[in-house]
């Protein structure tokens, strides 16, 4: 069962209230039982007083009715005085039934007080007095009966009766006021036993009221402590948690949820701690990320710083260089003029040079006439070699048919038999010898081809150094466009370099313009270094913060 | 340099000049020389030899009977006969009379070389005989010599029937000596001629 601790609270406060109300109405009930036992009691009292009271003075009139009419007997009958004793008499009567009806009232009375009384001690006190004003009422009827004994006597004129009956009245007129007495005191035993239980009440009402209040008190006790314990064990139990989160543990065990405010405030809880671990997720995330960035941030701040240190040494290099440059300025206007000069003295070295590639080229003709000569010669030559060639061919036919003609010389020998021993002889010396020509015009003949084969080679060199005194010429002719063209590059040159020394005075002015600017540039590079130095330690200091705040995140256990 | 060549060539005509007459000389030493030492040779066994005529076809020498050879004529080109046997080459006409040129290699049997060259110095022998006139081509006739058989005639079974023993010849350009298969002409044309003129005459 939820009940929401507004609720509770209300529920508590309200039974406290309903439990105090109770108390209340129950002090006043007791209060009211008091006063109304005392009022009962002091009514009773002083009402049955009263009643006493009202039959001692009705008694005591009905006495004075009665003695005064016995006077006005007495009195008329010493006949000093002629009133009337029958008014009197009947006012006793009427007074007599007056007392009587009103000492029936006061004993039916005491009797009800009697059955209806608040405690044992005054019904017995009442009963008593009932029994008192009982024995009352026979004296009464005894003293009317005297009386009216008496009053008959006073018809009768009887004066010893009238004594006699006043001396039994004055017996029951005692006894009378014996009996009032007796009343009276058993009535002050009531009262005093009224009061006493008066007090007695009192005493109860007021243990009672004691009792209920301490009751109450134990019930707000106990329900103030469960109220309390319903509202502080979960609080509790919050606070541990929340000392968790405080400590970063954001992990673990969720705390409780519910509909009432507590579990409400669990949900909250949850949805914050949720939030945290995001939170710290993400500040994790995002430190680690500003690490590696400061990191990075420092890194690159150190090679920026190298790389100023560099600049600044390249700048004192250049600063150098540029020195050097306004040096070598200086010599390039020194080399230049001097070049100007070995270049006008090459212009006249070229012109000489031209005279004689053109004596070359008129050697190369000479040349070339002279090669021709040789081939034609040699042309020449090859032509006699044919005809050499051609009359070894018949010398070589000659010797064939010498051969075949020795051999049929030989056949025919042969034929001859004996006769022809001789000229077989000869004929076989034919032969020899038409061999040996034929030996000899083969040798020729491979001597020519290898005349043939020189005198070919020899045209053909011939040729080619034909060819290469033409293509000699040519180079020749090259060579005098080419002479021709340096002279005038170099007057070119000339004014060329006429033109680079002007520039080299006006790039000295520029050098200087940048040694000054070289200048700024080392001064700005050295504040540039400064800077980045303290850009380096910026960034080590980030560095640290961010290895700090690692440190931190670290603390949420996610 | 072109002096040095002008020398060089100089020297080069008057050696050539005195080699033409030092190489009479030297044939007529030469020629002396083997006829001196040729009549020795000659007298020492003239009993068995048998004076041939060397003729080369291909790779192989032969040796025909000088007998039985009439003339020796420098090649022409015989007129080609159709239906002819293997080895006839043709006909030439030879002083009115109608001559069978028959190819010798062909005629033993020998393989005809591939590389026969044109017919330039080849020679024709005309054979000392009538009715039919038969000519053999050969390669070339190479000169006349006496030679003695090697091997007694007909023990042994030689390549061809024409062919009736071996002879060695001291004749070449070269100084070393040829074996030569000596053939007999009649066996030679027996498959060429008709078998009732084998008379031989």
């Amino acid at each position: 069962m939820t009940v929401s601790i507004a609720n509770r609270i209300l529920l508590g406060f309200a039974v406290i209230v309903a439990l105090m109300v109770g108390l209340g109405l129950y002090t006043i009930g007791q209060l009211e039982d008091v006063r109304q036992t005392n009022e009962t009691i002091v009514s009773r009292d002083l009402q049955t007083m009263r009643q006493i009271d009202m039959l001692g003075e009705q008694q005591n009139r009905m006495r004075a009715v009665r003695e005064e009419a016995l006077s006005r007997y007495l009195l008329r009958s010493l006949g000093q005085q002629q009133s009337s004793v029958e008014e009197p008499v009947s006012e006793w009567g009427r007074l007599a039934a007056a007392a009587e009806s009103a000492l029936a009232q006061a004993i039916s009375m005491t009797s009800g007080y009697a059955s209806r009384s608040v405690s044992s001690e005054r019904s017995e006190a009442w009963r008593r007095t009932a029994d008192i004003l009982a024995t009352a009422g026979g004296e009464l009827r005894q003293i009317r009966a005297a009386t009216e004994r008496q009053f008959a006597a006073f018809q009768n004129n009887d004066l010893p009766a009238v004594l006699t009956a006043q001396s039994a009245l004055n017996t029951a007129r005692s006894g009378w006021n014996k009996a009032l007495d007796d009343t009276r005191s058993l009535l002050n035993e009531a009262i005093n036993a009224g009061q006493r239980r008066v007090a007695e009440v009192y005493e109860q009402s007021r243990i009672s009221i004691l009792l209920a209040l301490a009751g109450v008190a134990l019930l707000s006790i106990l329900i103030t402590y469960t109220l309390r314990s319903s509202i502080a064990n979960p609080l509790s139990a919050f606070m541990e948690f929340v000392e968790r989160v405080g400590r970063g543990e954001l992990s673990g065990q969720t705390a409780t949820v519910g509909k009432d405010e507590i579990g409400r405030l669990g949900g909250t809880l949850n949805n914050m701690v949720d939030g945290l671990r995001q939170l710290a997720r993400q500040s994790r995330e995002a430190t680690e990320n500003l690490n590696a960035a400061a990191a990075e941030i420092r890194a690159s701040t150190q090679e920026q710083a190298a790389s100023v240190e560099e600049q600044l040494a390249a700048v004192q290099e250049t600063a150098a260089t540029v020195d050097e440059i306004t040096h070598a300025g200086a010599q390039i206007g020194k080399r230049a003029q001097e070049v100007i000069a070995s270049a006008q003295a090459t212009a006249q070295t070229s012109l000489s040079g031209l005279q004689a590639v053109e004596e070359t080229a008129r050697a190369m003709d000479a040349i070339r006439d002279q090669a021709e000569t040789v081939a034609e010669n040699i042309v020449a030559l090859s032509e006699k070699t044919q005809a050499v060639g051609e009359i070894i061919a018949s010398v070589n036919d000659i010797s064939e048919r010498t051969h075949l003609l020795a051999l049929n010389a030989a056949i025919e020998a042969a034929a001859a038999g004996e006769n022809g021993r001789s000229f077989a002889v000869v004929a076989s010396e034919m032969k020899i010898l038409a061999d040996q020509a034929k030996d000899a015009t083969n040798q020729v003949r491979s001597i020519l081809g290898d005349i043939q084969r020189g005198i070919n080679a020899s045209v053909m060199l011939t040729e080619e150094a034909v060819k290469r005194v033409a293509a000699g010429k040519e180079r020749t002719d090259t060579t005098t466009q080419t002479i021709t063209e340096i002279s005038s590059r170099v007057q070119e040159s000339v004014q060329t370099f006429q033109q680079i020394v002007a520039s080299t005075n006006q790039q000295q002015l520029g050098i200087e313009q940048v040694m000054g600017a070289l200048q700024n540039i080392r001064q700005a590079s050295q504040q540039t270094a400064a800077g980045t130095r303290q850009l380096d330690m910026a960034a080590a200091n980030l560095s640290d913060l961010s290895q700090q705040l690692l440190g931190l995140v670290d603390r949420y256990r996610v | 340099m072109a002096r040095s060549h002008r020398r060089r060539l100089r020297q080069i005509t008057q050696t050539t000049i005195m080699s033409a007459e030092e190489r009479a000389c030297h044939l007529l030493d030469e020629r002396t020389e083997r006829l001196a030492h040729r009549s020795g040779d000659r007298t020492s066994d003239a009993a068995e030899t048998v004076r041939v005529m060397i003729c080369g076809v291909g790779q192989e020498y032969y040796g025909i009977p000088l007998e039985a050879i009439a003339e020796i004529l420098p090649f022409r080109t015989p007129m080609p006969v159709p239906g002819g046997p293997l080895g006839l080459v043709g006909v030439l006409g030879r002083s009115g009379h109608l001559v069978s040129v028959i190819d010798l290699g062909m005629a033993v049997g020998q393989v005809p070389s591939p590389s026969e060259d044109e017919h330039v110095n080849q020679h024709v022998i005309l054979l000392r005989r009538e009715q039919p006139r038969i000519a053999l081509r050969v390669d070339r006739a190479l000169g006349v010599e006496d030679v003695t058989p090697l091997t007694a005639e007909g023990d042994r079974e030689f390549r061809s029937e024409a062919v009736v023993g071996y002879a060695k010849s001291d004749l070449g350009f070269a100084d070393q000596e040829r074996v030569l298969s000596l053939l007999d002409v009649d066996r030679l044309l027996l498959p060429y001629l008709p078998s009732s003129s084998v008379s031989g005459v």
